[in-house]
Order: C-alpha cells, then sequence, then structure tokens
C-alpha cells in the first residue's frame, strides 16, 4: 500500500516484516526494524499507477512468512547469496540501479550455485526519470539503521544489494510468476559476440551484421524487445538506446553470448494487453513489481491494475534479471501451488 | 508417478535440448535452459548437468512433477 511515513514507521515499530520503496530522503527518515527498502518514485497502488516523492509503498509479508535474515551483498559476494537462504523459504532482493552489483547479478544470477533452489524475487532500485544525470539508486537495510552505508563505514548502499531471505513453513511453498507480453517474432535469430549491456556487430539470421543498422533500416520499434525462450520461460532484453552512427546499441539488461534472441512480435494494443494479462486473481500475492518501461509504453499513469500492486522498477528480477515484465510471487499450500 | 531413474536417456535429451522442452514452472525452466547452454558448450558436462537436474527435479518433485510426467510421458 501505499502510504505515509509515519504509518508506515508504526508498521515497523509493531514488528512487521517490509518491503520498502520510495524517494530516498523519505526511506532515510524510517526507524530500524525488520524491513529492506530501495528508491524509486513510481508505484502501482490501490489508486492506480502514480509518480510520488511523498509516500512510500509499503508491501507486509504475510504471516506464513518465519524466521527472516536480512543480508548486504556487494559484487563481489553475489555468489554467495543462496548460502544465507533458508531451506524451503524465499528471498526478497533489491539491487540499487547502476552498481557493480546490478551488473554482476545482470550477468551471474543463473550461475550462482543453488540459484533455483529457493524462490528469489525483487527489483532494480532506480531513480526519477528526470533525475537520471544527478541522483543515484539505492537501497536500504532496515536493521542497520538509516542506510546501509550508515553501518558499514567505507561501504556503500549505493553498490550493495540488500536481500530478505525468509523461512516458511513445511506446508507453504512460493511460486515466482512472470507476466511477459512477448513472444519471439518471425524475423531472424540473433547471437551476440559477448555477454553484455551493449552490442554492434553479431550474427543476424546467420549473416554478419550491425545490430543498430539493421534496426535502423527495418524501422523496428524498439518499444518491442529482444525475447529468449529459455525452455517456455520468456525473457525480454529491452532496448535503452540504438545510435546509428556509433553503430551501437545499449540494453537495460545483458545479452548472452550464447542464447538465441528474436524480436518481439508486435503487440497491437500494447495498453489492453498489458492490462488484459494481469492477473485478477493471483493467489496469495506476497510481493510484486512492474517494469518502468511497461508503465511508460503502456501508459499507466493513472489506471489501475487490479490488487497486482506494487513498486515500478528500472529491472526485476525471477531468479535472474529481467526488463519489460510483471514479476509476482505467491504463497499457497504445498499442494495447490501448481 | 515416480521420476525417471537417473540413468534414463531421456535426462541427457533433457540437458543436452535434443528433445524440446517447454515448461511454465518458472525455475525448472530456467535451470533446464541453463543446462542446454552449458552442454552446448561444453559437451563433457553433460553428466553433471543431469545430477543438477536430478536433483532439482527429485528435490522439488511436489512442484515439477506434474510438468514433468507431461514430458516423460
Amino acid at each position: 500500500m501505499l502510504t505515509t511515513t509515519t504509518r508506515a514507521a508504526e508498521l515497523i515499530h509493531s514488528g512487521k516484516k517490509l518491503l520498502i520503496a520510495g524517494d530516498r530522503d523519505l526511506l532515510t527518515s524510517l526507524p530500524q526494524g525488520q524491513w529492506i527498502g530501495g528508491t524509486i518514485p513510481y508505484f502501482m497502488s490501490e489508486r492506480g499507477g502514480c509518480v510520488t516523492r511523498d509516500e512510500v509503498f509499503v508491501t507486509e509479508l504475510p504471516k506464513e512468512i518465519g524466521e527472516v535474515r536480512i543480508c548486504r551483498y556487494r559484487a563481489s559476494d553475489l555468489m554467495n547469496l543462496t548460502k544465507d537462504a533458508f531451506k524451503g523459504g524465499l528471498s526478497f532482493i533489491i539491487v540499487p540501479a547502476s552498481s557493480e552489483a546490478h551488473l554482476e547479478f545482470a550477468r551471474q544470477a543463473p550461475d550462482i550455485p543453488g540459484i533455483f533452489g529457493t524462490p528469489l524475487v525483487g527489483w532494480i532500485s532506480g531513480v526519477h526519470l528526470g533525475d537520471l544525470a544527478t541522483a543515484r539508486a539505492a537501497t536500504f537495510d532496515g536493521t542497520h539503521g538509516d542506510a546501509s552505508a550508515a553501518a558499514t563505514p567505507g561501504s556503500s548502499h549505493e553498490e550493495e544489494a540488500v536481500v530478505m531471505h525468509c523461512s516458511l513453513p513445511a506446508d507453504k511453498i512460493a511460486t515466482v510468476h512472470i507476466v511477459n507480453l512477448f513472444t519471439p517474432g518471425d524475423g531472424p535469430t540473433i547471437m551476440f559476440d559477448a555477454t553484455g549491456f551493449s552490442a554492434g556487430e553479431c550474427t543476424i539470421g546467420g549473416k554478419r551484421q550491425n545490430l543498430a543498422t539493421y534496426l535502423t533500416e527495418n524501422g523496428i520499434d524498439t518499444k518491442q524487445p529482444l525475447v529468449a525462450d529459455y525452455c517456455g520461460a520468456m525473457v525480454n532484453i529491452s532496448f535503452q538506446a540504438v545510435d546509428a552512427a556509433k553503430g551501437e546499441v545499449t540494453f537495460y539488461a545483458p545479452v548472452f553470448s550464447d542464447v538465441e534472441y528474436r524480436i518481439a512480435k508486435p503487440v497491437k494494443d500494447y495498453v489492453s494487453e498489458f492490462q488484459h494479462r494481469i492477473p485478477v486473481n493471483a493467489r496469495h500475492c506476497a510481493f510484486s513489481c512492474n517494469c518502468i518501461l511497461n508503465f511508460l509504453y503502456s501508459e499507466l499513469e493513472g489506471k489501475k491494475t487490479g490488487h497486482i500492486q506494487g513498486p515500478i522498477t528500472f529491472g526485476e528480477i525471477a531468479y535472474q534479471l529481467l526488463n519489460q515484465t510483471l514479476v509476482y510471487v505467491s504463497i499457497d499450500a504445498k499442494r495447490a501451488a501448481i | 508417478m515416480a521420476l525417471p531413474l537417473k540413468s534414463d536417456p531421456r535426462w541427457k535429451g533433457l540437458v543436452t535440448g535434443d528433445k524440446k522442452a517447454t515448461f511454465t514452472t518458472v525455475p525448472l525452466s530456467m535451470l533446464t535452459s541453463r543446462l542446454n547452454r552449458v552442454c552446448a558448450r561444453d559437451p563433457s558436462k553433460v553428466p553433471t548437468a543431469v545430477d543438477e537436474l536430478y536433483a532439482f527435479c527429485s528435490e522439488y518433485q511436489a512442484v515439477v512433477g506434474p510438468e514433468l510426467n507431461a514430458y516423460f510421458g
């Protein structure tokens, strides 16, 4: 729910386990407690999509959540992330945009040992789009006061992912869901020479070609991401910029050198299609987040998306970094999870 | 239904991608896809990939069992 810092502080003092998103100054004002947070001023709330620096979005974790363990990870520590997870539990992660932890997680997440053994869901914290040149995204660790930087001299919360590892009772299970509008289109396959957030020359339909030139010459709408089919899970890579003069394309998540991509099928009516795909009756949704590009391209400001609410993010995490998706996690009785 | 024995050659087909798999359970999809890529890069990793997938499916059989049953038939 979108609420005041006064109400958020009351929830913290009452011992609730919370995920909090909001403006940096507001998060800094919150008391210590069992919460983690990240900066962002965009939200899907009960009032619809909105932009505000005056309230914070608080996700109160459900009563099924038992013990929690809050940990911070610098880029070099991320490979150890799953060692702190509870067996049979779930973990919530927030990573500051443009940090080394962001880049490392994006590249390495699929190879973190045991990454698929415990549900991992979360988001990339960000800033107001008008402040991109001057502000930095941050994460907050509520167990260590105002900001994680305050607790560890010399370290910066702008460079650390924060994770709330949670235990669950034996008869409950967490399930991560991805809502994705996009499927691979009928165009040629695209293969990249190297894993990274940018690309120039690549292999398109079996021929060496510059991706920026290809996109420009074919008039491809870069609101349509690259899509890879991960054995049924569609994973998007969104275009950040196309510099035809430099022959360079940049992305919001890394392309991988050993993955086959295609430009997504065009979506006829982005707004209605997106709203159609949002689950109306998602069972026992414990947390959700939605991509800033969905917010912008689907023109979600002022529009309601049912009870699926949460921060609008600079990237979603469902085990690995995603783009242009809505991610949510549900907690169900084990036998009803599928 | 119990999982096929780890020695069943269909596990090898699954990790190598020789038999195309499509799952709806997110971690099973992502893990299988990662193992397909690992095995494509280095075929000597097939046995360890089978070990990893079998261990995952054994531990989470309650979750992935229906999809695996459909896959293995």
